[in-house]
């Protein structure tokens, strides 16, 4: 194998120790960029002042130089599109690996139903769609966009390249973002 | 901010979860894929 996976984040050795093994053996070494605290995170810029570190990738090639930085908000999940297209450019064999260890889920084609939102399990935005949707009675089919790159890449269509979430789509009708009033409008209720 | 594409890698050294040492340096030969990510218990 070519190339080699690290993870990192500010957590301590136990912490991290005691997290692999929730995820069922993890393949890669989890590093503890605990102390000094976030030393590492600072050297690369991506220690958050909350002092936890952002979504980062940084690929690094054989004589230790830089080829690929994603920096993401701490919030959104980084597309590994990107990363798989870099990874492909230099190890086509390490990207295959890493592919088969971050399985995305079999696409799933736009559900047959009228209303369905485009969420993440994370996104404040989708809770409040979720008590929205429970408070009105609406019914509707919710597809995690982290574990379905087709729906992620169906929202990038609609909200000029952003995975904004929630994204709706009601009767063929896009609403990019939680919006009350829009939301009334193409559900038709009235206040 | 984080060094540009193009610049070395700043190397570290740090402690995996299982308490082993590992240093960056060390993997020279090979490409890497660091990824940070905010706090255990979230998806990586």
């Amino acid at each position: 194998m070519q190339t080699q996976v690290l993870g990192l984040s500010v957590d301590s050795v136990p912490c991290l120790t005691a997290w692999a093994e929730s995820l069922g053996g993890i393949t890669y070494p989890l590093l503890s960029d605990f102390y000094p605290h976030g030393a590492v995170s600072k050297k690369y810029g991506v220690l958050r002042k909350d002092g936890k570190s952002e979504r980062a990738i940084f690929v690094i090639d054989k004589r230790g130089i830089i080829r690929y930085v994603d920096v993401h908000d701490i919030d959104e999940q980084p597309s590994n599109d990107e990363l798989f297209r870099v990874l492909g450019g230099i190890d086509p064999e390490a990207a295959a690996a890493y592919a088969a260890s971050h399985p995305a889920a079999p696409p799933a084609p736009e559900p047959d139903a009228d209303v369905v939102m485009y969420c993440t399990s994370w996104c404040p935005g989708c809770r409040r769609a979720r008590l929205y949707f429970a408070q009105n009675g609406i019914e509707f089919v919710e597809i995690d966009i982290t574990r379905d790159r087709e729906a992620a890449a169906r929202v990038r269509g609609w909200a000029n390249g952003n995975e904004t979430t929630p994204t709706f789509n009601i009767q063929g009708q896009v609403i990019v973002d939680f919006n009350t009033a829009k939301l009334d409008a193409a559900l038709g209720i009235k206040r | 901010m984080p060094p540009r594409v193009g610049k070395q890698a700043p190397d570290f050294t740090l402690k995996d979860h299982t308490s082993k040492e590992i240093r960056l340096r060390d993997y020279r030969g090979k490409n890497v894929v660091l990824a940070f990510f905010p706090l255990a218990w979230t998806p990586v």
